[in-house]
């Protein structure tokens, strides 16, 4: 069974969202809709009216959702269970979706870990950085140069390291790499820091073309990806025990900066963004602070470089170029800073957006097909440009704010709805809302609405 | 000559002008007393445009000027020397000079002008090459006074001259405008902290306190209010 | 281990270091022209153009269809630096205005944004057929004796025609009323309205005269590069190294920064030993130095570290 992303988002949050809310009436009535849901997707089914089947799908799979755990799943644990039910969907993908939709999320994978560590760097601790791709990098060659079975490197004495203990090892050479830039970056403020790391980015393949003793030069290095562990082999694939890895790290990376950014460090970082002078006044060490979003963020850059030597097989000083580089930091602002579901979305946005953008924009009649396909960067650019200028939070902060305030405004506004359904649509706002601020991705709201306005 | 009526005025959500009403003769000097965030530097931004009212009207010489821009209220002769001096900091004190007289296009004028401040305020023809930011608080207030005159304002708007000042300096500049005022005809409506001097200086005064006029009177009687004695004169 | 072979040293031949320098000067022209549409551009709005080089682009590849329909190329320049001025204002009333408020990154990101929504649309309506497209020059590529280097006449064309536009820009920045409303918008815009200064015609002013400049690199540039959408990517990041250099926000830095990024450029690739150097390092090695600079001086060589009151 194969079926298209929409569908498989928009079942996605149906569910999460199903899962979150209070419960929608009485057992009895949810029950009745589900049937009612249910007979229609049925009847739509056998009759063949593709969207709307899938419409239906997906409210069914909203109330069903609601239904086997609004009245067991306890308020406070229902934030997890709609997160574990993304976990899920994300963990089924390979049996949902077509196989290059696949390799699409693997790097999306990838780039949900470079943008949650460029979020910690910038969106929490007001650190620009166009430089990541130089990161991602270093990462990358140490994993391709320790796999390489010619390997140069003395030391190892030709043998490849295993895949695992590459990605370990390219976290921590990134990792040494970002504390070392950690250090001038204390001395550079706003535009000079976003045009050293952008040198940054623009030397790292200069300087991978020149060393070619290490780095196979030009052509670069080969590495044989992966194959599923002994005993998964029967039921994976190579491609899909890769998305499966790519994932499983990314949740385990969004985990531990789930950890790092609710705990005192956390605080500390957004402390230093707001105001240097203040957070030292209240004992904090702005200079190791700093030093340590550096460090973490490049070690996050690592981890996935190395995920994508395995996902590609091979890795160029050109598999990360400067455009890349750039688009990291274009995709948590469109995100939304200094919120990890920021960083998912602006991943999602930074594959999608180009593969998925010109076909949708196509659709519709006043463009040229030509320019659609000649053009796609403009499409990019013009989204770009308009997200910022519409959602100042970006979209992650756009979310908050529809479900947060006009829902309410908007019911109360419209004339003749029955008073029952009236207080019943304000509950279920209230359940969003609910859900929204207790939600692990909300922690900027929690924080301090001023905060961000005084964003880097 | 200037007739503030029924205005209010909001910082986005937060509302800081409740319905103001002022009013300030030909040739006059008034004061606007009251605590800190009253609304006073924000009446004074109303009228020399850089804050646009959302209610009410503002005229000078009978001409409605509440919709207008900054640029246009310079031309038509208001001039608005803003709390905390707002120097160019890094231009030299004769630039300073110049950009008060932006809006003029006679330069016979604005050279006998210069000269005219520069008896005025002998400092700043010393200081004339110097960066404006390297001045002392005293010789900056005196700038920003004679930035003021530049334009040759029939009304000049004045926050705060003498915040931070030595009472002798202070004295010094109330000195000064007294002078303009009654030699030039310059119409002058000042806002300050210190009551003592400032009714002393003006003829006319008003109590602003969150965003309204609580009192208004001539200086000798609002000398006298009770009130006014207590929360703004200490005695 | 390594066997260092040693570069030739520049008191050997004195004529190949002589070329250097001046080619490097010549080069560090555009350099420095690009570097003051960015620091134009900076001081007068707080942004960091990335689109700078894709401004320029956009205005070279209308002025290449003129020369096509056989305009002299003088007129070209000429209306390139026209067309390059208003598309400047125009980018800063339509999209630079409505962020102006906005978190600096988000402005950023807007000129992120619009580096490539200009790249893509310059593919889309010229980059079909054959790239890259030539690009005649006015200077003629003749050799000419200079001292005891030889170098072409575009490359002193370029040389004079950004003296004369400095010179142009330094009259009026320092001599002229618009200038001293300029420079008083750069430094403080809410007394500037005081002043009765209309801050917002300033702000697009500088915009357009850093588009208007940036058309005139990007002709100069497009005869030695040739012409393709990308073609302005290197020269701005040299152009950046140079404003960054001087002090984003000090004209004069940006032209002694262009100087000294395009010899030192020229200097690094020549006089580095060539196997583990040499002129594929020349950018790389060009950046390192220009972060030592930043650690000493953290705003450059001339500027200011910027605090305002709040
Ligand atoms: N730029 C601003 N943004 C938001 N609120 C502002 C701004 N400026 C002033 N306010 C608010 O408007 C109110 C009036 O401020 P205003 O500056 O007019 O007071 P003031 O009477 O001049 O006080 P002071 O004597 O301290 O100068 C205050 O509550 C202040 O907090
Ligand atoms: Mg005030």
């Amino acid at each position: 069974m194969e079926m298209s992303i929409w569908l498989f988002f928009g079942l996605l949050v149906a569910c999460s969202v199903g899962v979150r809310l209070q419960p929608l009436g009485s057992v009895v009535q949810r029950a009745i809709a589900a049937a009612v849901l249910a007979v229609g997707f049925l009847v739509c089914l056998v009759l063949g009216v593709g969207f709307v089947t899938e419409l239906f799908g997906v409210l069914l799979a909203a109330v069903v959702a609601n239904l086997l755990t609004a009245d067991y799943v306890p308020q406070r644990y229902r934030i997890a269970l709609a997160v574990a039910v993304a976990v899920v969907f994300f963990l089924a993908a390979p049996w949902l979706l077509e196989n290059f939709r696949l390799f699409q999320f693997s790097r999306v994978a990838v780039w949900v870990i470079v943008a949650v560590g460029l979020n910690i760097l910038t969106g929490y601790n007001g650190q620009i950085s166009l430089g990541h791709g130089a990161f991602v990098l270093i990462g990358a060659y140490t994993s391709a140069i320790l796999m390489d079975d010619q390997s140069q490197l003395g030391f190892v004495d030709g043998a490849a390291w295993p895949f695992w203990t590459t990605i370990i090892a390219a976290a921590v050479v990134s990792g040494v790499a970002g504390f070392a830039l950690g250090f001038p970056a204390l001395r550079l403020s706003g535009p000079y820091l976003a045009i050293a790391t952008l040198a940054l980015a623009i030397s790292m393949p200069a300087i991978l073309r020149k060393y070619d003793g290490l780095t196979g030069g030009a052509q670069g290095l080969f590495v044989k990806r992966p194959p599923p562990p002994p005993g998964l082999g029967d039921v994976l694939e190579r491609d899909e025990w890769l998305y499966l890895l790519c994932v499983g790290v990314a949740i385990v990376m969004m985990l531990i900066a789930w950890g790092i950014l609710r705990g005192p460090l956390g605080r500390a970082f957004v402390a230093v963004r707001d105001s240097e002078v203040a957070a030292a006044a209240m004992g904090i060490n702005v200079a190791r602070v700093k030093i340590a979003a550096f460090t973490i963020s490049a070690l996050y850059a690592g981890v996935a470089g190395a995920l994508l030597t395995q996902l590609l097989g091979v890795m160029t000083p050109e598999s990360v170029d400067i455009v890349t580089s750039i688009n990291f930091l274009t995709a948590i602002v469109i995100g939304g800073l200094a919120s990890l579901l920021g960083a998912v979305i602006g991943a999602f946005a930074l594959v999608l957006l180009p593969s998925d953008g010109p076909d949708i924009l196509g659709e519709i009649p006043l463009f040229p097909d030509n320019f659609v396909q000649k053009a796609p960067g403009a499409i990019q650019g013009a989204l770009v440009i308009l997200v910022v200028l519409l959602m100042p939070f970006g979209v992650a902060g756009s979310y908050h704010r529809l479900i947060a305030t006009p829902a309410g405004r908007i019911i109360d506004g419209v004339k003749g709805i029955p008073a029952g359904l009236r207080s019943r649509l304000g509950q279920v706002r209230e359940d969003v809302l609910w859900a929204w601020e207790d939600s692990p991705f909300n922690r900027r709201s929690s924080e301090s609405d001023s905060g961000e306005e005084a964003d880097p | 000559m200037l007739k503030i009526e029924g205005i209010e005025a909001s910082y986005g959500p937060v509302k800081a002008l409740h319905g103001v009403t002022i009013e300030v003769p030909e040739g006059g000097v008034v004061t606007l007393l009251g605590p800190n965030g009253a609304g006073k530097s924000t009446i004074l931004r109303v009228v020399s445009g850089l804050l646009r009212p959302t209610a009410g009207r503002v005229e000078f010489d009978g001409r409605r000027i509440d919709r207008r821009s900054a640029e246009a209220i310079v031309t038509m002769g208001i001039s608005h020397v803003p709390e905390g001096r707002q120097l160019f900091d890094e231009m030299t004190v004769h630039e300073n000079l110049m950009l008060g007289a932006y809006t003029r296009h006679d330069s016979d004028g604005i050279r006998s002008d210069i000269k005219r401040l520069n008896g005025y305020f002998p400092i700043l023809e010393e200081r004339r090459e110097q960066p404006a930011g390297s001045l002392s608080g005293g010789e900056q207030q005196q700038l920003a006074v004679a930035r003021g005159l530049m334009s040759r304002p029939r009304l000049l708007l004045l926050d705060e001259p003498s915040l931070g000042l030595a009472p002798l300096v202070s004295r010094d500049i109330f000195r000064i405008l007294r002078q303009v005022n009654r030699e030039e005809g310059i119409t002058i409506l000042l806002v300050e902290q210190d009551a003592t001097s400032a009714l002393s200086f003006a003829e006319y005064g008003y109590v602003v306190e969150t965003g309204r006029i609580v009192i208004e009177d001539a200086s000798d009687k609002l000398k006298e209010d009770e009130n006014v004695r207590r929360a703004y004169l200490g005695y | 281990m390594i066997e260092v072979f040693l570069a030739p040293a520049p008191w050997n031949d004195p004529e190949l270091f002589g070329e250097q320098v001046i080619s490097g000067l010549a080069t560090g022209s555009i350099y420095a022209l690009l570097a003051l549409g960015i620091v134009l551009i900076y001081r007068s709005t707080d942004v960091v153009n990335f689109a700078q080089g894709e401004m320029a682009m956009f205005v070279t590849f209308p002025m290449w269809s003129l020369t096509l329909a056989g305009f002299p190329p003088w007129t070209v320049i000429f209306i390139g630096i026209a067309l390059g001025f208003a598309l400047g204002g125009f980018i800063e009333r339509t999209i630079i205005r409505p962020v102006e408020d906005k978190p600096p990154l988000s402005v950023v990101v807007v000129t992120l944004g619009l580096f490539v929504f200009l790249n893509s649309i310059a593919t889309w309506i010229w980059a079909q057929g054959e790239l890259p497209k030539v690009f005649s020059t006015p200077f003629e590529f003749n050799s000419v004796d200079v001292g005891v280097a030889r170098v072409t006449t575009h490359s002193i064309g370029i040389l004079v025609a950004a003296l004369a536009i400095m010179g142009v820009l330094y009259l009026l920045f320092n001599y002229t009323k618009l200038g001293l409303g300029m420079r008083a918008t750069a430094h403080n815009p809410g007394a500037s309205r005081l002043m009765g200064i209309n801050v917002g015609r300033m702000l697009m002013l500088g915009w357009a005269l850093a588009g208007a400049v940036g058309g005139l690199v990007g002709m100069l540039v497009a005869p030695i590069t040739f012409l393709f959408p990308s073609f302005m990517l290197a020269v701005l990041l040299y152009a950046f190294a140079a404003a960054v250099f001087g002090g984003l926000d000090s004209p004069p830095g940006a032209i002694v920064g262009g100087f000294f990024v395009g010899v030192a450029e020229n200097l690094f690739g020549t006089y580095t030993p060539s196997d583990i150097l040499g002129p594929e390092m020349k950018l790389p090695l060009t950046l390192l130095l220009l972060v030592i600079v930043l650690l000493f001086r953290p705003a450059g060589l001339f500027g200011h570290v910027r605090t305002r009151r709040v």
